[in-house]
């Protein structure tokens, strides 16, 4: 946190005191002294003006609590719904020079594998730092990036925390793994009224079965393919997960010949933000511990069920 | 009937064409989602010591980005000027040869396919590698369509027009068949080239399509009066002492030339070509001295402002320039034509 920043916390802090209802005193009375302990002990938090492009870059300065350096992001950060307030900079792939650069930031954070195009990066470096963040689509990947997106906030310790918690979580779903039989699993993309894909090889779904060591249901296909209700049955997949681009996207009505495969016959459907599942930012234990969750047929208790048509949804 | 002589005189209209062009010009230099001053424009250009984000954003984005507009727009408007007077038809564009449909052929299979190929040689795709498939694409395609359109050295405008909406459909099927393929980022890439934009426009491009387009712009005054005869139609010209298979032939090298290069770089723009002939038209007549050089500098015109419309709609993000083009422009054309009817 900046100077200012603190200041304008404390002045907070104080007119808080002032307007508070008495129950709500003593929350403040402690929050004062602590934020008086942060302004001498805190390391230097960096005062900088953050550009991010993508989604997982995004939610990582966000749960490192850096977000009040952020200035703008892109189009695909959409998690927490506060980044979604930010000025938009347009898609990941399409960065615009000179919007960036009219936002005077002092670094731009860029997702390795998906910013560009290469051209724009070259002239932003010109006038800024430009620091792509490593995206390699693991767990291992996803401490990598927690570790690095922390040194270029400058928050170093909340950073260790962040991977202390990470690996803990991801401690806690090895201890899980591997599963006596595990299902093969069919992950569709939905694209809304546009039908459904399914995720082939080198594709972000088949990362996520791979870190649970599940296998994928399409063995021949690289890429997202469109697919046809026939096809479906064909596959025959034993778990389905689907990954919604917006929540309650994909209606499972235009789907019936999803019950008759084995995933529906056994209720193994999960449904879930596509951030969430293949955004491999930190909320990745989230989204294999879910993916476990019905892989194992456990924790079912856990996960909201809804019946539609006799047939097992879990959200 | 359109009149042969327009309402407006020729050299008021054209000085104000040029005044236009001119603010036009310094608007786009000096409006972006950056906010400069016009003292910071001037030191960006010329001053050497000037800031580096000014002189960035004025030298390597603004500069190189507004005579790239000029140029494309002047390209797409004088290939639909010629091409609408060659086969006298309102409504003919360079899409009708096949140069749009090559060069999104090209572009799209750099897209899709160029970096499985050049993994091949363990290398990057390099940058030019689109520009250049794309042009390359345009001129195959319609070199295509002029050999099947031409029996011993006639051609015949009927059978080209055929053979050229054959060629687009089994080109426009390749760039379907290339979309099914692509993977989602490359789908993403794909549909933001099929709809323009000159956000990347630096000096490179400049320096790949000004030859051609300039080439095509000096050329063209020499193919007025031909194209004047046409209009009486082409065995009149001929009587008249035009060589109409010459002039067809050279018509479409050009437009092939000009179109193919401006579309390698700025992906497909539409409308510039069928609106700028025809406001030229309605307002100056159809004297092809007149009409050539008026729809170049109303294209550049257009497609100058509204590029800077579509870095300033959406700022900090852009607007791709040609959805821009046909959202402002298709009212605008509307009203004209039904306040003339």
């Amino acid at each position: 946190m900046t100077s200012e920043a603190m200041s304008d916390a404390i002045s907070d802090t104080i007119s808080d005191i002032m307007k508070s209802r008495p129950a709500k005193r003593t929350v403040v009375a402690v929050r004062v002294p602590l934020l008086l302990a942060c302004l001498l002990l805190a390391p230097p938090a960096l005062a900088q003006r953050l550009v991010v492009a993508g989604g997982a870059v995004t939610e990582m300065v966000y749960a490192l609590g850096a977000q009040d350096q952020l200035i703008a992001v892109d189009d695909t950060s959409v998690w927490p719904p506060a980044a979604r307030a930010l000025p938009k900079i347009g898609y990941v792939r399409e960065l615009p020079v000179e919007g960036i650069v009219s936002l005077r930031p002092d670094k731009v954070l860029v997702s390795a594998d998906e910013a560009g195009p290469a051209r724009t990066l070259r002239q932003l470096e010109r006038v800024t730092t430009v620091v792509p963040i490593t995206a390699t689509n693991s767990p291992e990947g996803v401490l990598a990036r927690a570790q690095q997106v922390a040194k270029e906030t400058g928050r170093v310790e909340a950073g260790a925390a962040l991977v202390a918690e990470l690996q803990a979580a991801f401690a806690r779903i090895n201890e899980r793994l591997p599963l006596a039989q595990p299902p093969r699993v069919l992950c569709l993309l939905s694209a809304g009224g546009h039908g459904v894909r399914l995720a082939g090889q080198d594709t972000k779904a088949q990362a996520l079965l791979d870190s649970l060591g599940l296998p994928n249901a399409v063995r021949d296909q690289r890429g997202y393919r469109p697919l046809s209700s026939e096809a479906l049955l064909a596959l025959a997949p034993d778990m389905v997960i689907i990954a919604e681009a917006r929540p309650g996207e994909f209606r499972a009505d235009d789907w019936p010949a999803l019950a008759m495969t084995p995933a529906g016959r056994a209720g193994r459907i999960l449904v879930a933000d596509s951030m969430l599942l293949l955004g491999f930012g930190p909320r990745l234990p989230e989204a294999m511990t879910q993916v476990l969750d019905v892989a194992s047929g456990a924790g079912e208790a856990d996960v909201e069920i809804e019946r539609e048509g006799g047939m097992a949804w879990s959200r | 009937m359109v009149p042969i002589t327009g309402r407006l005189p020729v050299r008021p209209t054209f000085a104000v064409l040029l005044a236009l062009l001119l603010l036009g010009a310094l608007l786009a230099l000096r409006t972006g989602p950056m906010p400069l001053t016009t003292a910071d424009v001037w030191q960006g250009l010329f001053a050497t010591d000037a800031e580096a984000t000014v002189q960035l954003v004025v030298r390597e984005l603004r500069l190189p980005r507004l005579l790239l507009a000029m140029l494309v727009g002047a390209a797409l408007a004088v290939a639909g000027a010629l091409l609408q007077g060659l086969f006298r038809n309102p409504l003919a564009d360079p899409g009708l040869i096949g140069i749009s449909s090559g060069a999104a052929l090209g572009a799209v299979s750099v897209i899709v396919l160029g970096e499985r190929l050049f993994a091949r040689w363990d290398m990057a795709v390099p940058g030019l590698a689109l520009p250049l498939a794309a042009f390359a694409c345009a001129l195959l395609t319609t070199a295509v369509i002029w050999r099947i359109g031409s029996r011993q050295g006639v051609t015949h405008v009927a059978m080209l027009l055929l053979a050229g909406i054959a060629i687009n459909a089994i080109a426009m099927a390749g760039v379907g068949v290339l979309t099914f393929v692509a993977d989602d980022g490359q789908l993403r890439t794909l549909t933001f080239w099929t709809m323009g934009s000159l956000a990347q426009a630096d000096w490179r491009d400049l320096r790949l399509v000004a030859p051609w387009i300039l080439l095509v712009l000096l050329a063209m005054p020499a193919l007025a009066r031909a194209l004047n005869a046409v209009l009486l139609g082409e065995s009149v010209a001929m009587h008249l002492g035009h060589d109409v298979d010459r002039l067809k032939r050279r018509i479409v090298v050009m437009c092939a030339l000009a179109v193919g290069a401006a579309v390698s770089v700025s992906g497909l723009i539409g409308f510039v070509g069928l609106v700028a002939p025809h406001l030229v038209r309605l307002t100056l007549g159809v004297d092809h001295r007149m009409l050539l050089p008026a729809s170049a500098l109303l294209g550049a015109v257009l497609l100058v402002l509204a590029d800077t419309a579509a870095r300033l709609i959406v700022a900090p993000a852009e607007f791709p320039i040609g959805l821009m083009m046909a959202l402002i422009g298709g009212p605008f054309f509307l009203a004209l034509l039904m306040r003339r009817f």
